[in-house]
């Protein structure tokens, strides 16, 4: 996609479009944001935990983990899209800018995960490198295993956000 | 024909030779009249006085025999007997002339030995191995031999010695005293300077290793030359220890100098002796690279990671972003991860 597209050059989508696809979706995002109500409250606390510990490492970022169970027509990717832009995070740090997203989404219906990242991020970002990134999980998403599974990926996402920093880092000199 | 011509060539030479030879001499001693009408008369025998027992008198003796002057004979010195450096029985205790020649007063060479118990050789060699010992080490070994089984009164023992001889010497040194063929009887003194602070566990070490490795050869020499060799290395040790006590003794602690009996004071004392531990650099080197080591993993750990201040422009009516990932299936167990890397950018949305 051209990085100024306003509309998506295949089909002409844009964010307003989106809105009534996702109106029974609670735009309230926590942090983690279990709608599919897969995770236990110890595993939640554990992923928030991960959440602060990565907000001190990165102070312009907020993260939040997403569970969600989306129908056939609605798509992990265009939600995560939608939510993104359309949710209302919580308890973000002062420091945080908001093009600074960090966003992993699992969708538990349709059986896909995917990253998102604001415009802090994007102009580093590649689609191989963040699937990459996601794949160490793959093993346990088979087994439903959802609470390791993120564990795994988060470790994968952090190092990830690291490389992306130095990337625009270079780009920005 | 060629034998008679050498003949005469030989005889010419040698006739040659004898002329030659005669011409060099100095003349026959001819006899005057006199003498010989003396030995045609019979008052003179030729050879008469060397074969004569009666020396021939001088012409003054016959006076003096004649005035009857007494003779006076006068009691000569001694001449120095052999039995001087006679040695004692081999179990016999150390007595007699033998004490002064040993003990009598400081011993003028390193080594001790009026006995002779070693030969000439076996001398030399270890006179050459103590002057060895003198060029590279300030503390010098005095060895006094004795034999086997002899025995040292207890009033001379090396303590006493050295309290007798040594004193004036303020400087640290060693007496040993060695009986030839039984090294583990040595009796070891270090004396002198600071050595008292030396701990008596370092001496009786150095003598056991002493004795040690002069057990480990069999002639006699061999083992007091093996004795004195390790002796020598040994000392080199108990040197370094003198030496850190000198500077020691000549550099006290500040902690040390004012006695002082307040707690406070005490307190001070103590924590600034604490500080002046001597440690090993190498603890320092480790402790430093540890701390090293701690304070980069803080730091790693603590940092913070700020991205450049250059956002992409707005997308698709996005605020915040607009990019997503690659997604990640996980409906099918057949389809892994590298087979869905291949299926980017097929289906946006």
């Amino acid at each position: 996609m051209h990085l100024s597209a306003e509309e998506c050059p295949h089909c002409g989508l844009v964010l307003a479009q989106l809105d009534s696809l996702y109106e029974d979706f609670d735009r309230t995002v926590r942090r983690p944001h279990d709608a599919a109500g897969v995770l236990r409250v110890p595993e939640r606390k554990k992923v928030a935990k991960w959440i602060s510990r990565a907000e001190r490492a990165f102070p312009q970022l907020y993260f939040s983990v997403v569970t969600c169970s989306l129908q056939d027509e609605q798509n992990v990717r265009s939600y995560g899209f939608w939510l993104m832009n359309r949710g209302e995070f919580q308890d973000i740090q002062e420091s945080a800018v908001k093009e600074g997203c960090v966003m992993l989404v699992i969708d538990v219906n349709r059986k896909e995960v995917c990253l998102q990242v604001g415009y802090l991020l994007d102009g580093a970002m590649s689609e191989e490198g963040s699937f990459d990134t996601l794949s160490g999980g793959h093993p346990y998403l088979l087994e439903c295993n959802f609470m390791h599974a993120i564990d795994v990926m988060l470790g994968g996402v952090r190092k990830y956000v690291k490389r992306l920093r130095r990337k625009s880092r270079r780009l920005a000199k | 024909m060629m034998n008679s011509l050498l003949r005469f060539l030989v005889g010419l030479v040698l006739s040659t030779m004898s002329l030659v030879m005669a011409a060099k001499l100095p003349p026959l001693p001819v006899w005057n009249e006199a003498d010989k009408a003396r030995i045609k008369e019979g008052e003179l025998v030729v050879g008469g006085g060397l074969l004569t027992t009666e020396a021939p008198k001088p012409a003054g003796d016959d006076t003096a025999q004649a005035q009857g002057v007494e003779v006076i004979i006068e009691a000569v010195e001694a001449k120095p007997s052999l039995d001087e450096y006679k040695q004692l029985e081999a179990n016999s205790v150390i007595s007699g002339v033998h004490l002064e020649r040993y003990f009598g007063k400081k011993p003028e060479a390193h080594l001790v030995d009026p006995q002779q118990m070693l030969s000439m050789q076996e001398r030399i060699d270890l006179k050459y191995a103590l002057d060895m010992h003198m060029e590279e080490s300030e503390l010098p070994i005095y060895v006094y031999l004795f034999d086997l089984a002899q025995k040292v009164p207890d009033d001379y023992s090396p303590k006493k010695v050295y309290d007798a001889v040594f004193k004036e010497n303020k400087d640290p040194l060693v007496i040993v005293y060695y009986f030839i063929g039984a090294p583990e009887r040595s009796d070891f003194l270090l004396a002198g300077g600071v050595s008292d602070r030396v701990p008596e566990w370092q001496v009786k070490e150095l003598l056991w290793n002493a004795a040690h490795k002069a057990r480990e050869q069999s002639d006699v020499f061999d083992q007091l030359d093996g004795f004195v060799g390790q002796l020598s290395m040994r000392l080199f040790w108990v040197e370094e220890i003198l030496r850190e006590m000198i500077v020691d003794s000549a550099n006290p602690p500040v902690g040390q100098q004012a006695p002082s009996h307040s707690q406070a004071d005490k307190l001070a004392g103590m924590l600034g002796s604490a500080g002046e531990i001597e440690l090993p650099m190498l603890v320092y080197w480790i402790s430093g690279g540890v701390l090293l080591i701690g304070v980069g993993g803080v730091w790693l750990v603590r940092r913070k990671l700020y991205f450049p201040e250059s956002p992409s422009p707005c997308r698709l009516g996005g605020q915040i972003g607009a990019m997503s990932g690659g997604v990640l299936s996980y409906r099918n167990r057949h389809q892994p991860p590298s087979m869905q890397r291949e299926q980017f950018r097929k289906d946006f949305f």
